[in-house]
């Protein structure tokens, strides 16, 4: 079996606010294989958020360790974990976070100068990018005049721009309607079929029935995993969730 | 470098940027008014004095003339020689007589800068010994000698201000004056006199009995220091200057205008900074979430900053830019200056100066920019 591509052992994280300590991740074991697509589900303040800006070198944990490939995330600089984030791991937000000022064509262009693509191949992947999730119609358009889906659709093509090892979504649904929704969801998934990692966090179950593995938290912790196989099927994923004690 | 998204940012802030634009230009062209003005007028005194080489001048100031006013101000409106004394001065040996002359000096129209040349300066002497005042400049129209008692050689910037050539007749002090000849451009002491004979200056002016002043120049240039020794152990109490001793003071003069020049300076890189700080903090505090979606997605806190420093260094270069019109405009209008090129080294030098404005205004904006965590990205609205 290959090691995984991320990889978490004992990960904590507290956070500490006016002398109260907030223990949002407690202990967690997870290992994620490369080219898996694997939903972190839970209630409100369950920590599936804080365990996902730890995997993405975004937040350092307050104990534990998180290794990306092999490499102990806390024991590289802050620079290198921002190279990481530009090179090897890609963000989908609930809400876009599109540049406003940039059109479609310059908020995927730049997350391509982030990552040190020289400007001839910038230009034509971008466009590419575009095409791939459909937009390339828009690309001289700003932000402001699209859809929450054709939003997110910029967004997936600025995550994927740098071809990262491994693909972070927080909520990607959530400011969606269900029918860009679904369509987004059909997207992550020949995404991860392609062989890409994904690792998404959701309290939405329809979105959920499209990963290989359901991870269930609460309070903190890993409360259960169930896999899923054949086509999407919200009714399957409930009542597997169920069975995890949700 | 991310300059194309710090120009979308100032563009999407264009009011507020053009108010700082014009501001950092308010401030920029202070600096280039200030010191164009002081440093022309510098080079005019070392020019005035440069021509003054080999000559002494001899004056009798008032007792309540402040110490170095004797050597420092050429065009002293209080000196007054008698001409008993004048002649003697005169007659002293060692001397080139055809360049050695007693002079009148009354100012006929005031300079807009106080203790400044005249903007048109009579001056009394002579006839056949105009090189005493005039030295080494040269005729660019005409002779500049005195043929007759009503004739007048005229400074170029006298020539333009009575738009006369020579032949032409003007008019000083209700009197007429046939132009025998125009001067080429000079330092402002010679550009702005109007040179007529010694005794029609003396008629014209009601000092029949006194001079303002005699130029003594040696025969030999080793003569010089004999003939000061001479000048302090027989005539103690009058004023005699060389030009040595008259950049000496005016050296105290300069020294002025440097620190005034640098405190101008200082204030107007002071109050830009402050003005493109402000600016750029509430940029920065706007572009939270934008700044840190670029952390989350992988720009390194050099592009943050070189962000912050774009959109800091495009105001204030901009604001350079345009200061040079706006002191041409000021110069035009308030004193009627039309030397503008001598703005130019002065704003070229503002160009730096405009520069090192938008890096130190960068520092604290871009510091707090640098330090957005990527979290903040990720926070919901």
């Amino acid at each position: 079996m290959n090691p995984p591509i991320i990889e978490t052992k004992d990960v904590w994280k507290i956070y500490g606010s006016n002398g109260v300590a907030v223990e949002a991740v407690r202990g967690i074991d997870l290992a994620v294989q490369a080219g898996e697509f694997c939903a972190l589900v839970g209630p409100s303040g369950s920590g599936k958020s804080s365990l996902l800006h730890l995997l993405g070198a975004m937040d350092t944990p307050s104990r534990g360790e998180v290794i990306f490939a092999g490499r102990l995330l806390a024991q590289l600089s802050d620079a290198q974990r921002t190279d990481l984030r530009a090179r090897e791991i890609g963000f989908i937000f609930q809400t876009f976070n599109l540049l406003p000022m940039l059109t479609v064509w310059e908020n995927v262009e730049i997350a391509l100068r982030l990552g040190g693509v020289p400007l001839a191949e910038r230009k034509q992947r971008a466009s590419a990018l575009l095409a791939q999730v459909g937009l390339q119609e828009r690309a001289r358009h700003l932000p402001s005049s699209l859809s929450g889906g054709e939003r997110q659709r910029v967004a997936i093509a600025r995550a994927l721009a740098n071809r990262p090892r491994l693909l972070l979504a927080d909520e990607p649904t959530g400011n969606l309607d269900s029918q860009n929704g679904t369509d987004i969801m059909k997207m992550l998934r020949v995404i991860a079929e392609g062989g890409q990692t994904v690792v998404m966090v959701t309290h939405d179950f329809r979105a959920a029935s499209y990963a290989d593995r359901v991870i269930l938290l609460r309070d903190g912790r890993l409360r259960g995993e169930t896999h899923l196989e054949g086509a999407p099927d919200m009714q399957q994923t409930v009542e597997r969730l169920f069975q995890l004690g949700l | 470098m991310l300059i194309d998204l710090a120009l979308k940012y100032i563009w999407r802030r264009r009011g507020r940027a053009l108010l700082t634009i014009f501001a950092v230009a308010v401030m920029v062209q202070l600096h280039i008014l200030a010191n164009s003005v002081l440093s022309t007028y510098r080079q005019d005194i070392q020019r005035q004095l440069a021509a003054f080489a080999g000559k002494v001048l001899v004056q009798r100031l008032p007792e309540d003339t402040p110490e170095g006013a004797a050597s420092g101000n050429f065009v002293n409106a209080h000196s007054s020689l008698d001409l008993a004394t004048a002649d003697a001065l005169l007659d002293l040996p060692g001397l080139d007589a055809q360049a050695s002359s007693a002079v009148l000096l009354a100012p006929l129209a005031r300079s807009p800068m106080p203790d400044t040349t005249p903007a048109l300066l009579l001056v009394g002497i002579t006839p056949g010994r105009e090189t005493a005042y005039l030295g080494v400049f040269q005729s660019a129209a005409g002779a500049l000698t005195l043929p007759d008692a009503h004739s007048a050689i005229l400074g170029a910037g006298a020539a333009e201000h009575f738009a006369a050539q020579p032949g032409a007749q003007i008019t000083l002090l209700g009197q007429a004056f046939t132009v025998a000849g125009v001067l080429e451009a000079a330092p402002s002491l010679f550009n702005n006199a109007v040179l007529i004979p010694l005794e029609t200056a003396q008629a014209l002016l009601g000092r029949e009995e006194t001079v303002s002043a005699v130029i003594l120049t040696a025969a030999q240039v080793e003569d010089m220091p004999g003939l000061q020794a001479q000048l302090a152990a027989q005539y103690p109490a009058l004023q005699a200057a060389t030009n040595e001793e008259m950049l000496r003071s005016a050296g105290t003069l300069m020294s002025q205008l440097d620190s005034l020049s640098s405190a101008i300076t200082a204030t107007a890189v002071g109050v830009g900074v402050v003005i493109i700080m402000i600016v750029v903090v509430q940029a920065v505090l706007e572009q939270r979430r934008e700044i840190g979606t670029l952390r989350a997605i992988g720009a390194h806190h050099w592009r943050i900053y070189s962000l912050v420093l774009s959109e800091a260094l495009v105001q204030s270069l901009l604001g350079a830019v345009l200061a040079l019109p706006i002191a041409v405009l000021i110069l035009r209008l308030a004193v009627g200056w039309d030397k503008f090129t001598t703005l130019l080294p002065t704003w070229l030098e503002s160009i730096g100066l405009a520069a090192l404005i938008g890096v130190l205004a960068s520092l604290l904006p871009a510091w707090q920019a640098v330090h957005i965590n990527p979290l903040e990205a990720l926070r919901y609205e």
